[in-house]
């Protein structure tokens, strides 16, 4: 038998943000689930999908596609326990399904709860001249309409890289950054250059430090 | 939209023995096939029955959760109907937890892994004959296991979990839908 000798992780919370409809094309819902674990006393949110390369929403059965590939077999064994105690996967994935039920808006996320969902795009700016998306849908004919809208915040470091943060609850943000990952992704996928599109989480320890507040999820 | 659809489920329980590792051993099968796979002869939906889960209890149950990740988007239908990941691992639990040996049909050692698999180097220092086998274009490495030797298989889960029921083991003598 495989022996774990990893202490098992311990999950306090869940909470599921959705994204307003036109943050992709697809027409289901897309989410951003968030799994809250206890890790020497602190309260730690994490995507239950995270990637580097991409920004990808999760549609709602792609939750429980994730959880089942990972987190929900852990309970199986104990390698996962739910505010300290086991509990049956079958359980587990109702606790998420009830969260996907009490999902907010990203600005409700970082008012109420403070994390804050940031997307974070980072490339050679002079490789993306002229790229444009996969996507008919894209608002963006070519990356340099991007850039111009977000002109103000697009940091350019001196050897020539961009980096921007958008803010998931500004408008139009979840789109924007969806669609610019894409022109990013399909400019620089096959090339050996350092790049960058992905989802980070922000927390506000004032916020997230009470226990109470994911009681919203659990509900 | 293609999808899996189960139609039967069968299960077999070897009880704890110092050579199943001292805890009670399950080998579950079903009788699966697509939807849009029919046989050209009958113009049936096309199906097998595969060892689809093997192990210890836990074993078993996390592999019904990874089976059950396909349930909420469809590509997983027990009797061809919608089923939650919920629904789909109670059944399973019950199966594990009333399992019997099926009154028809049996459960045999079959091992067919990819060459580079690292069962194959585990196998041949055991001593076990490995031949090479193609199928379906492909090769395959297949260690030789008699009937006798047939609580190897779950040896080999414990050590390589991430080889499925259908790697390890077949069924025969079960009732087709």
């Amino acid at each position: 038998m495989v022996a774990y000798t990893a202490p098992p992780a311990n999950e306090v919370g869940r909470v599921i943000i959705h994204l307003p409809d036109n943050a992709t094309f697809y027409r289901n819902r897309s989410y951003l689930p968030i799994a809250i674990d206890l890790v020497d006393g602190k309260q730690i949110p994490s995507l239950l999908r995270s990637d580097e390369h991409g920004i990808d929403y999760t549609a709602g059965y792609e939750i429980f596609s994730a959880l089942c590939s990972d987190r929900a077999q852990r309970t199986v064994d104990r390698r996962l326990l739910v505010d300290g105690a086991p509990i049956t996967p079958e359980r587990y994935l109702s606790l998420w399904r009830s969260a996907i039920g009490c999902s907010m808006p990203p600005e409700e996320a970082s008012k109420t709860l403070g994390i804050q969902a940031v997307a974070v795009l980072r490339a050679p700016l002079a490789a993306m001249a002229g790229a444009s998306s996969s996507w008919t849908s894209c608002p963006f004919g070519a990356f340099e309409a991007f850039q111009a809208k977000y002109r103000r915040e697009l940091n350019v470091s001196d050897d020539g890289v961009f980096t921007l943060e958008l803010d998931l609850a500004r408008p139009e943000a979840a789109r924007d950054a969806y669609y610019a990952a894409s022109m990013v992704s399909t400019r620089l996928r096959h090339r050996a250059i350092v790049w960058r599109a992905s989802i980070e989480l922000r927390t506000s320890s004032r916020q997230v430090g009470q226990v109470s507040l994911f009681a919203i999820a659990e509900a | 939209m293609s999808y899996r659809i189960e139609y039967q489920w069968a299960s077999w329980k070897l009880a704890a023995s110092p050579v199943l590792g001292g805890v009670d051993r399950f080998v579950i099968a079903i009788e699966g096939g697509d939807n849009n796979l029919r046989d050209a002869m009958t113009g049936k939906r096309a199906r097998s029955w595969d060892v689809c889960m093997l192990g210890s209890r836990e074993q078993v149950l996390r592999q019904a959760v990874d089976f059950a990740g396909a349930c909420e988007g469809g590509s997983l239908k027990p009797g061809s109907r919608d089923c939650t990941p919920e629904a789909y691992i109670r059944r399973i639990r019950r199966l594990v937890e009333g399992a019997t040996t099926s009154a028809s049909g049996r459960w045999y050692p079959s091992v067919r892994i990819a060459e580079t698999h690292p069962l194959v180097g585990h196998a041949k220092q055991m001593g076990l004959p490995v031949e090479r086998e193609q199928r379906y274009g492909s090769w395959f490495a297949s260690v030789r296991i008699n009937d006798e030797q047939r609580e190897l298989v779950f040896a080999f889960v414990d050590r390589f979990p991430d080889l499925r029921g259908w790697h390890l083991a077949a069924v025969s003598g079960l009732p087709a839908s």
